[in-house]
């Protein structure tokens, strides 16, 4: 190697390339949820305003995965502080390394969103935006990581950047403020603009020096946030004493399947809901108007509900990377062999006496816990502001000009579209893992992945509904193969097939009432679609555990 | 089609013909292992000698490539809960959930054994000295090895399988182990499947022993037994040599001129007259460790 830099950038990229494609795939479903209604829509002819706010939700929702994916990729700093290497030169490859990977990413997807959905959507002012978060967050995230003092600086940061966000697309702290017609793009860089990056990238780079300096000259620290930190240990550990028993093997597995994967899930929604309607209650005294804090809250909800997809589109991921690994053996030979503990599985727990059938009912459960407590939290969130703008009779007009949308038609679309296309999407991945076998190419067990692909694939082409119609039949056809399969292995009762069948017609029925009227025939299809590879892990988890457990 | 009469079934564990590999690796070959009920079976072998291999395919991880493998009668693929109910597993790699409590691990395995002995459980914990309130990932090794074997015992298993238990572990910990799997043979009967490459602790305990070389059985049989038939002389001959002569049964030799040390395997009587053959007086003759004829076998292999 030439230098320390380029040794430094071998070591990473051969050993964590893939969290940087990792990043690019996690943030295309968000676009994909948020943006595929508004394909059928010539944008052209709409007025940015309905617009603007979404692609803003999409850039934040950018700026965190491919941030988060970045750090992932690097790896923890600390491994470096050995290293005959000076703390400014560790600084400068991870500060200043990231934010040029950052900026390359995030240019790189808006890119293909601009090529795919809107295309005077202008790029250099988001990629801006998210090389400043990203040297705005290193000083909370590098350092000792034992410190919670982040808990507390990185919400802050958030809602700072946000207001930024908003003022850079015209968004007035008001009443309908997104959808008012000052808001626009954010198309050019001004003088301004450029020098408070500058000042901010600078400001942030020296407090990361600092923080990091301090963390590798191992001087212990016990600021407020460890006593915060210390606090919650302390309950915690109390809370050891009262500790569970279990009334079932499923009952205990569905717990350790809950507390070791699929908590992820609604850990999102449950962290960015309560800070957006901090962002609301602030923005509701500024405007000194009720109904503008509640409309900015509902924003937040909005994007909480599309992030919540991310954890669980992260699972079968992980697994993907993480499932076979290569050992040697003694006599130098390198085998690949199943890495079931990238799946939540490890020999101990393969070792503990449990039918397939047991095992697959805790992951269902586990999977339906966690999706269903996102959704509750979303549920409840929107409850609050009707209760409120009831209680208090405050007008949660979203805008005044050209005729108002009223929150009583904004819930009904945001039930059925969002809040129940995340529902059902976050259940497909969050028990993907186990409908499909990464070691095998036949295309049985990638008709899940391979299904909804295709099927977003297509909403790009002219035939867009035939096509997916297609798609949505070989679902159905193989959602009644596995149904018959599991019933026939005994992986499933005869009345539990016949539930989940009655629970999945029930479901249609909704979507068929709810669908033509207000989403179209491609509607339709695609929540049916999304509906049978929702049911299809009730059939194939038993079976894929049974694979799984014997090799 | 294995049915409920299985349950009386007179041998612990019977695995006939086994064979398995992993690609081109040849981990298991045509291992066939009879172990009775109740007892301490020993399995002896290197690195990658394929014990570990062999108590996967026991615990149902592993398909049985050709050959059959039944514990307690059953198939432990096709009959994974009636096997592992019967089974308390200790894993080389200690992998239980380190997220979990001592307490909340003791509670969520009790949920899986409907034979779960409570008290016993506290009262290993206890003898352990486990907070049931710590973390299992701020155990120490041993502690962690303490909580396995906890978990593998509070159950009472009819097998208790321990895959390379002292691995790793101070003296401490090691007599903690040793002295479980004694108890559980000694109160109650039941059977103990241990595998190790220290020695000492599998003479010290084991009944019945096999030794495993690159997938294949070098030995197998009653410890007793195999010691009675290896033997160490010394013999001393007429006249001097610079290789060591031909012994009938000899496998290991050492020495130089009128005096070598044999290691051989077979009857005494035989080993004495086969020198008399070659006009060499027994000068010397002791018993030999396990540690000998394991490294004699696995050389010679």
């Amino acid at each position: 190697m030439q230098s320390v830099t380029a040794a430094l950038t071998w070591e990473y990229l051969a050993r964590n390339r893939w969290m940087l494609l990792l990043g690019l795939l996690l943030s295309s479903p968000i676009a994909w949820v948020t943006l595929l209604p508004f394909r059928d829509v010539d944008l052209q002819s709409v007025s940015q305003r309905e617009v603007i706010p979404i692609l803003m939700i999409n850039v934040l929702c950018l700026v965190v995965v491919i941030g988060g994916c970045v750090i992932a990729t690097q790896g923890s700093m600390s491994s470096f502080y050995l290293k005959p290497m000076s703390t400014t030169a560790i600084v400068n490859f991870f500060y200043w390394g990231g934010a040029f990977l950052v900026a390359c990413q995030v240019a790189l997807m808006l890119w293909m969103w601009k090529i795919f959905f809107v295309s005077d959507w202008p790029i250099v002012g988001s990629v801006l935006f998210a090389v400043v978060c990203w040297g705005v967050f290193q000083p909370i995230f590098r350092g000792s990581l034992e410190s919670l003092s982040w808990v507390i600086m990185a919400p802050a940061a958030f809602l700072i950047l946000c207001f930024w966000l908003m003022a850079k697309h015209g968004i007035p702290v008001q009443r309908g403020g997104m959808l008012s017609p000052q808001v626009h793009y954010w198309d050019s860089i001004s003088g301004s603009d450029g020098l408070i990056a500058i000042t901010t990238l600078c400001i942030s780079y020296v407090l990361t020096l600092w923080r990091v300096d301090y963390d590798r000259s191992g001087r212990s620290r016990r600021t407020w946030t460890d006593r915060v930190r210390d606090f919650f240990a302390s309950i915690d550990a109390r809370s050891g004493s009262r500790m569970r028993l279990f009334q079932s093997p499923v009952h205990a597995q569905a717990w350790y399947d809950f507390q070791s994967r699929t908590a992820t899930i609604p850990w999102p929604v449950l962290s960015i809901v309560p800070w957006f309607w901090l962002l609301g209650i602030i923005a509701g005294a500024i405007s000194q108007d009720l109904g503008t804090g509640l409309t900015f809250a509902l924003i937040g909800v909005t994007a909480a509900t599309v992030v919540q997809i991310i954890p669980a589109l992260f699972l079968p991921f992980i697994s993907f990377l993480g499932h076979t690994i290569t050992q040697e053996t003694t006599t130098g030979e390198h085998i690949n062999i199943k890495n079931s503990l990238s799946l939540g599985m490890s020999p101990y727990l393969f070792s503990l006496p449990m039918s397939d059938r047991q095992r697959a009912q805790a992951i269902l459960r586990s999977s339906a816990w966690a999706c269903g407590i996102a959704s509750a939290i979303v549920l409840l969130s929107l409850a609050v502001p009707v209760g409120l703008s009831w209680g208090f009779g405050a007008d949660l007009t979203m805008r005044k000009d050209e005729g108002p949308v009223k929150l009583d038609v904004l819930v009904p679309w945001f039930l059925v579209v969002v809040w129940g296309g995340s529902l059902l999407l976050s259940f497909v991945f969050a028990t993907l893992v186990f409908t499909l076998d990464f070691r095998k190419w036949n295309l049985r067990d990638w008709l899940t992945p391979l299904i909804l692909i295709a099927v977003l694939i297509a909403s790009l082409t002219p035939i867009a509904l035939p096509l997916s119609m297609g798609l949505g039949v070989i679902a159905a056809g193989y959602l009644v193969y596995a149904t018959v399969q599991a019933v026939t292995r005994e992986d499933i009762s005869w009345v539990g097939a016949s539930l989940v069948w009655l629970a999945g017609v029930a479901f249609f029925a909704v979507l068929f009432l709810v669908s033509p009227e207000n989403f179209g025939d491609y509607g339709l299809v695609l929540g049916s679609t999304l509906l049978l590879l929702a049911m299809l892990p009730f059939f194939t988890t038993a079976s894929a555990i049974r694979d799984l457990r014997t090799t | 089609m294995v049915n409920s009469a299985s349950v009386s079934y007179n041998q612990a564990l019977e695995i006939k013909n086994l064979s398995r590999s992993f690609g081109s690796k040849q981990a298991l070959h045509d291992v066939s292992l009879p172990i009775p009920r109740g007892g301490v079976f020993g399995l002896i072998g290197a690195n990658g000698a394929g014990k570990t291999t062999l108590i996967k395919h026991i615990l149902g991880a592993h398909y049985a490539e050709t050959g059959s493998v039944r514990v307690f009668g059953f198939d432990p693929v096709t009959h994974p809960v009636e096997v592992l109910s019967r089974i308390g597993y200790m894993s080389e790699d200690r992998d239980i959930p380190y997220w979990m409590r001592v307490q909340e691990i003791m509670n969520y395995t009790r949920s899986f054994f409907p034979k779960w002995d409570a008290s016993f459980a506290e009262q290993l914990r206890e003898m352990f000295d486990l907070d049931p309130k710590q973390r299992i990932r701020t155990l120490s090794r041993g502690q962690t090895a303490r909580v396995c074997l906890l978990l593998a015992l509070a159950h009472r298993p009819e097998l208790l399988v321990l895959d390379e238990p002292s691995s790793g572990l101070d003296p401490v910990v090691r007599r903690d182990i040793l002295a479980a799997i004694v108890q559980t043979v000694a109160d109650e009967g039941r059977t103990v499947l241990f595998s190790s490459h220290l020695l000492d602790e599998v003479e010290r305990l084991a009944d019945r022993v096999a030794i495993l070389h690159e997938g294949r059985v070098l030995l197998e049989g009653e410890l007793d037994a195999i010691q009675e038939s290896f033997r160490r002389i010394t013999l001393r001959f007429e006249q001097a040599f610079s290789e060591a002569p031909s012994i009938l049964g000899a496998i290991e030799y050492r020495g130089s001129g009128h005096e070598w040390t044999y290691v051989c395997r077979g009857d005494r009587e035989q080993l004495i007259q086969a020198a008399k053959t070659v006009k060499a007086e027994v000068v010397h003759e002791a018993s030999v460790s396990l540690d000998e004829i394991f490294v004699c076998s696995v050389n010679r292999a």
